[in-house]
């Protein structure tokens, strides 16, 4: 069957990064097994507002296009992500991570912040998951590869 | 089901990443994969400060059955390599002056990290490995 597990840590940016998502392409153009996990800076793929330029290729919108067409889970370290500010609404009312609104009142220089809900931008198709998936990935794959 | 054997190499100056690594590869090894640590290039500064947190980090490999950490010095008789060798009889000499539970917590951490001195060759070494990952 040949399970490959794509262990992803570099940061977005990084050439690597973009090297991952080739792999997984090309990977599953000949085999259908493939898992992935982004840890570390690579959790960063996960913020649901990264903006990217027209002219630079959207590596989120690809991982999501991929995991949407073979189906697969796109794993993110949910305490490398908690730590780099990507939350989804669950962790944040674990962790009480609230989103927060700034106003200037009238007749003062002070601006009032004020949380108003739980925060979440977590990317649709991302989901944050422990270190324990990773160790249950890594023993059902035949292949791990790290980028 | 099948483990795998994990080489986790530190050779950038130790930060966040670094941390991360060990407590992810320390999670592994807590479901049975095998693990092994080695530091090399500017991460073996780390060895001049075993107060630091990734030594006690280090000195808990034991707790995981992770062996010894290779020290790998690509550069034979180099100054890092005289310059450990300084730090290892100055930091015997501060214990043999003061041995309260903090020195005591720092000697075990520079243990672990000195048992490694015979470290098979690396290079051939890391063709072995499932998976190596260079933090």
């Amino acid at each position: 069957m040949n399970q490959l597990l794509l262990f992803i840590t570099a940061h977005p940016r990084e050439a690597s990064f973009s090297n991952a998502l080739a792999h997984a392409q090309k990977h599953l153009r000949t085999h259908k097994k493939l898992t992935v996990f982004f840890y570390a800076d690579a959790a960063y793929i996960a913020n649901a507002y990264n903006w990217q330029p027209a002219n630079e290729p959207n590596l989120q919108k690809a991982w999501q296009a991929l995991a949407n067409t073979h189906d697969i889970p796109l794993n993110v370290c949910v305490s490398t992500a908690l730590s780099r500010g990507i939350t989804d609404v669950e962790n944040s009312k674990r962790h009480q991570i609230f989103a927060q609104q700034t106003t200037q009142p009238e007749n003062t220089d002070t601006p009032h912040t004020q949380a108003t809900a739980y925060a979440h931008n977590l990317a649709a198709g991302f989901e944050l998951v422990g270190l324990g998936t990773l160790a249950e990935l890594m023993h059902q794959a035949d292949d791990v590869q790290q980028f | 089901m099948t483990t795998k054997n994990v080489l986790l190499i530190l050779s950038s100056p130790i930060n966040k990443l670094s941390e991360e690594a060990l407590l992810a590869v320390f999670a592994l090894a807590s479901f049975e994969h095998h693990i092994q640590i080695a530091l090399t290039g500017e991460a073996l500064q780390l060895l001049k400060n075993p107060a630091h947190k990734l030594c006690h980090m280090l000195a808990s490999i034991e707790l995981y059955d992770i062996p010894a950490v290779w020290l790998v010095n690509d550069k034979q008789n180099s100054p890092m390599e005289n310059d450990l060798n300084h730090d290892h009889k100055n930091h015997e000499n501060n214990n043999n002056k003061n041995n309260n539970e903090n020195n005591h917590s720092n000697e075990l951490a520079f243990a672990t990290l000195a048992m490694a001195a015979n470290a098979p060759d690396f290079l051939n070494a890391t063709h072995t490995f499932d998976m190596v990952w260079q933090v």
